[in-house]
């Protein structure tokens, strides 16, 4: 009657604690050890890469091609939890990752403690390193999102970018040489979460009264705003809330942060396939920190909830009792196209989401059209309050064209600040 | 799932004697069935769990085997009249045979059973297996001070598929031999079988013992349901699991052995004051009582009456006063007859308390068993 268990492939034994039971547990999915790795062609022996047009791996010497099966796992991918053991491992440290890349070419201990995992030496150009080599497994991603922009399709979206907006210099899409894209890609901390919070605030009702003025001796109506305690309970659920996981230093967050969304759907398992010759950077935010960033968001989304949730957004003694449940991550790549543009002698980032081709980065900023187009702002109200004051002067009349210049002259001048609001807030990035 | 049921020994008819209760005989209750194995000296006495007849010495099917288990009884003589007093208390115009005293004398010690079955199981387990494990979350609040965030931790259970195999032996599972058995526990309360001890001969030979009602034969479903269970508990305990779900067992059961188990109950009753009897039980263990405690109508109807000679002499008083000089004192003769009608209802307050007493009694016990 006994069925021979140890024979089931998916199962094996496992420890068990009462005689005459025996318990068999599924087999762990053994991760496929990250050995070091030579694309070399079976053609010619030459590199191989992975090639962005045919999204498989090529040869750049006998143009042999490889076609790369893709695994699309999309919303199913893995996601871990903050399990108490996990996050001890967090807290003792599990980025040595970045100090064991080896090349197997030349032998160089590709040293990155801020982070690149780089699939191509860059001592030797060699693409045969350790792909990821790290203590623990959870460090390693378990899903990218493939390149979806091909390389030729770059000049189109930048050029047009580039075009964009009369701040920034008219020579700037004629001169500025966006042709050198580095395809990347980068490590980002997917979190999801469901939030659920019981709120109370004080929210402000307008009340209209009618009262009798005994001065007036007349009924008059007067408003004014009436506190009233309100509370009520908000859910919420997070999912695959992107923390980019670079240092803002070596890559600008600002315009990281414009690259957003990706279509988390199209998440492919792992393969190292798809980093060779492509560059790939290990996180340098541990998933402490990203988290920490992600709650920081998260508790000013519920506050802004908890607001939308009163019947009128004006409240105040706003007070918010949240936890969180399902709490899960994941740490995957994204691909992004990056490229540095000189103009005047200056360099320019741009990046390009290797997903959507949407396009953001550093632009110059003309200051004389910006100053310019402040002054055609203003222009209108001076030359009115200017020609209404000699008016005044001379024929005692023109308080119309006073008045008339004060309110161009203050609109201009609301103008006028968005327009330097917007030149300094786009020199800023 | 297997039907193997080992040979075990049935009921056999007897006439006279148990092994196992020498002097005792097979007697039945007329009006409620239950059939007891009674001691001689208290043959053809009232039914000790019904007392609505006396028994009926006959013919019946008693398990020779000795009970293997027996649970004492623990109630002392003390704890009786202790749990007797608190009983009667509180009853309003009690009836006159509801004295600790009567229920003291009349109390006696039954035994009911339980069968116990042994069986070994053998075959292979399939099941979700459930751990437990922490993750750290955080609470958050938000007040005048800003956000605030308190690291906490949170229990979660994480099920995984297991399957293996089982050949174990299980002793003394229990399965009920009454059919009102999970009623008498709602009833009484639970025992505490630890202090269960293997049965010595001569235990019970001084009192009434309850004979099963079901037999094995017909509590295969019931048993193999119940070493399921008791399996399902030793595989979660041999994955090191904190919960199970679904576990499925496929296999034999064997080596079937049924004995029966004994647990006290101690019995009484009261007559109420138009013949009627009424039983009380309590666990012998653990002293909770079950039965119903009533008023007596008739006491409440006398302090009724009582209380309405007052209003009825003032009535009359003022009849004759009316009669005698019909014109003089309208005003009080007036105030006079309220206050009469009110002491009139008041003098109705003992029987509507008996009333709503005994009606309370009667629909909190209905079934006893």
């Amino acid at each position: 009657m006994m069925v021979n268990l140890s024979r089931n492939d998916e199962f094996q034994q496992v420890a068990s604690t009462l005689p005459g039971i025996t318990v068999f547990a599924p087999k762990p999915k053994l991760e496929e050890e990250r050995k070091a790795q030579t694309y070399t062609c079976p053609q010619c022996g030459g590199y191989l890469a992975y090639n962005l047009v045919t999204s498989g791996l090529a040869c750049q010497h006998c143009g042999y091609q490889a076609t790369l099966r893709a695994h699309t796992i999309g919303k199913v991918a893995e996601k871990q939890e903050f399990t108490v053991d996990t996050m001890a491992q967090v807290d003792q440290g599990w980025g040595k990752l970045r100090n064991l890349i080896h090349c197997q070419q030349c032998g160089a201990e590709l040293s990155y403690p801020q982070g690149a995992v780089a699939t191509s030496c860059p001592y030797c150009g060699s693409n045969s390193v350790n792909v990821t080599v790290s203590e623990s497994n959870l460090f390693q991603p378990k899903a990218l999102i493939p390149f979806s922009i091909k390389p030729d399709q770059l000049k189109q979206c930048t050029q047009a970018w580039l075009q964009d907006g009369w701040m920034h210099p008219s020579v700037l899409s004629g001169s500025a040489r966006l042709d050198k894209f580095i395809p990347f890609y980068l490590p980002y901390w997917a979190f999801s979460t469901d939030i659920s919070f019981d709120w109370e605030a004080e929210v402000a009702h307008t009340v209209t009264d009618r009262y009798y003025e005994a001065s007036s001796k007349s009924w008059k109506t007067r408003t004014r705003v009436e506190w009233r305690w309100e509370n009520g309970t908000v859910q919420k659920n997070f999912n695959n809330f992107l923390v980019n996981g670079v240092n803002a230093k070596r890559l600008n967050p600002r315009i990281l942060d414009e690259l957003y969304p990706f279509d988390m759907s199209k998440l492919v398992a792992f393969n190292a396939d798809y980093l060779v010759g492509i560059n790939a950077n290990a996180y340098d935010v541990d998933l402490n920190a990203a988290w920490g960033e992600a709650k920081t968001k998260i508790r000013e989304e519920a506050r802004e909830l908890a607001i939308e949730d009163a019947s009128n957004r004006q409240v105040r003694n706003l007070s918010i009792d949240m936890s969180y449940a399902n709490e899960r991550w994941r740490y995957v790549f994204l691909p992004v196209y990056i490229a540095i543009y000189q103009f005047q002698g200056k360099n320019y980032q741009v990046m390009v989401n290797g997903q959507t081709g949407k396009v953001f980065g550093q632009k110059p900023i003309d200051w004389n059209k910006v100053w310019l187009a402040i002054i055609l702002a203003l222009l209108p109200g001076l030359a009115t309050v200017l020609i209404g004051l000699p008016m005044i002067l001379l024929a005692g009349s023109g308080m119309v064209l006073i008045f008339l210049g004060l309110i161009l002259l203050v609109s201009g001048g609301a103008i006028a600040f968005t327009i330097y609001k917007n030149a300094t807030r786009l020199e800023a990035i | 799932m297997s039907e193997t049921l080992s040979p075990y020994t049935p009921a056999a008819e007897v006439r006279q004697d148990v092994d196992w209760m020498p002097a005792a005989g097979v007697e039945v209750c007329p009006a409620c069935k239950r059939v007891f194995l009674i001691p001689a000296q208290k043959s053809k006495q009232a039914c000790p769990l019904c007392y609505q007849a006396d028994l009926v010495p006959q013919p019946g099917f008693v398990h020779q085997e000795a009970p293997e288990i027996i649970l004492p009884a623990q109630v002392t003589t003390e704890d009786l009249q202790q749990k007797l007093t608190k009983l009667i208390e509180g009853v309003p115009y009690c009836v006159e045979d509801l004295s600790v005293k009567n229920l003291m004398n009349r109390a006696q010690v039954v035994w009911w059973p339980l069968w116990l079955v042994d069986a070994d199981l053998e075959g292979n387990w399939t099941g979700s297996m459930g751990f437990d494990y922490q993750v750290r979350t955080a609470k958050e609040n938000f007040g005048s001070q800003g956000w605030q965030s308190k690291q906490a931790l949170r229990t979660q259970t994480r099920y995984e598929p297991r399957q293996g195999t089982l050949k174990r032996h299980y002793d003394n599972i229990q399965v009920p031999a009454l059919r009102s058995h999970e009623k008498r526990m709602e009833q009484i309360g639970k025992y505490d079988q630890k202090k269960s001890v293997y049965y010595q001969a001569g235990m019970v030979s001084q009192n009434s013992v309850q004979l099963p009602e079901i037999e094995p034969q017909e509590l295969l479903e019931v048993a193999q349901t119940r070493l399921h269970n008791a399996a399902e508990q030793e595989i979660m305990q041999a994955s090191t699991a904190q919960h199970r779900q679904n576990v499925k067992f496929t296999g034999k059961y064997l080596n079937f052995n049924w004995t029966q188990y004994l647990l006290p109950l101690i019995s009484t009753s009261y007559r109420d004051e138009d013949g009627g009897t009424h039983p009380i039980i309590l666990n012998g263990q653990t002293g909770k009582i079950y039965g119903k405690r009533l008023a007596s109508m008739r006491k409440a109807t006398q302090w009724t009456l009582g209380l309405m000679a007052v209003p009825a002499l003032l009535l009359m008083a003022a009849i004759v006063i009316f009669l005698v000089a019909p014109a003089s004192l309208p005003v009080e003769l007036a105030c006079g007859g309220v206050i009469l009608f009110f002491l009139a209802l008041l003098a109705l307050l003992p029987l509507l308390r008996a009333y709503t007493w005994n009606n309370r009694e009667n629909n909190s016990i209905k079934d006893f068993h």
